[in-house]
């Protein structure tokens, strides 16, 4: 999978995992949804009122370009290694 | 008023690969309830003036199609099901239209398809279970409709 965009909508539940490998991920947009839940590994979860953020599994993602997270209404410490993460993706 | 007719280049050349017309101000399409066409893998209609609903005809424009854009037109109505006959479809692109109505659950049918381009339309309702059937896909973008329920293993 290179790009999933589901942003703008009103879809609810977790993002599920995918058929197919993230390693040539470039587009993520879930944003603007109701999305929630917890995000695990190998599974594109980025939500909504989000209430935890654990991004572990996008430190594995290195081609992941263009990361959108926009309304999410995430609040919380991002750890360190995420602001180095994101050097290399244009950031929205 | 700018109608173009496909049975006119389906039966003088019939082996045509391409059929590349985009950006030229197109309203609307001849129906052709048959076509000749014998490769046809490409038609791109995309930024045109299409404003009715996409022909349930089209589903019969060739087995051979491996790209249909029809996007940046003012595309109205309901996904047709029918759509699903083009079962060697590989990139459907159906952007920026006025596209309403739910997906079609026979989407799952067209397993080769790699890049789904719905965005920026007004569908609404959830997204089929079929899209499961979908694992050769590389790009989905629904971005920007009514969409709501869960999300499918996609």
């Amino acid at each position: 999978m290179q790009v999933l965009n589901h942003g703008a909508n009103s879809l609810t539940g977790g993002m599920p995992a995918t058929h197919g490998s993230l390693s040539n991920l470039v587009t993520l947009d879930p944003s603007s949804n109701f999305l929630e839940g917890p995000i695990q590994e190998k599974s594109l979860e980025i939500f909504f009122e989000l209430k935890e953020l654990h991004l572990s599994w996008l430190k594995t993602q290195s081609f992941v370009k263009v990361l959108t997270m926009s309304n999410s209404g995430i609040s919380d410490l991002a750890p360190c290694w995420f602001w180095n993460w994101t050097l290399q993706i244009e950031f929205s | 008023m700018k109608q173009i007719g496909l049975n006119y280049w389906s039966n003088s050349i019939p082996s045509l690969l391409e059929l590349p017309l985009e950006n030229c101000q197109i309203d609307n399409i001849k129906p052709a309830r048959k076509t000749n066409f014998t490769n046809l893998q490409v038609v791109d209609l995309s930024n045109n003036n299409l404003n009715h609903q996409i022909p349930s005809w089209f589903s019969n424009l060739s087995t051979t199609l491996v790209q249909l854009d029809l996007s940046g037109n003012l595309l109205q109505g309901e996904i047709p099901q029918i759509i699903s006959n083009l079962q060697n479809l590989k990139t459907l692109d159906l952007q920026g239209n006025q596209l309403s109505g739910g997906l079609p659950d026979s989407f799952g049918q067209l397993t080769h398809l790699e890049v789904l381009n719905l965005s920026n339309n007004t569908i609404v309702h959830s997204i089929p279970s079929s899209f499961s059937n979908l694992s050769s896909l590389r790009t989905l973008n629904h971005g920007h409709n009514q969409l709501n329920g869960t999300i499918p293993i996609v």
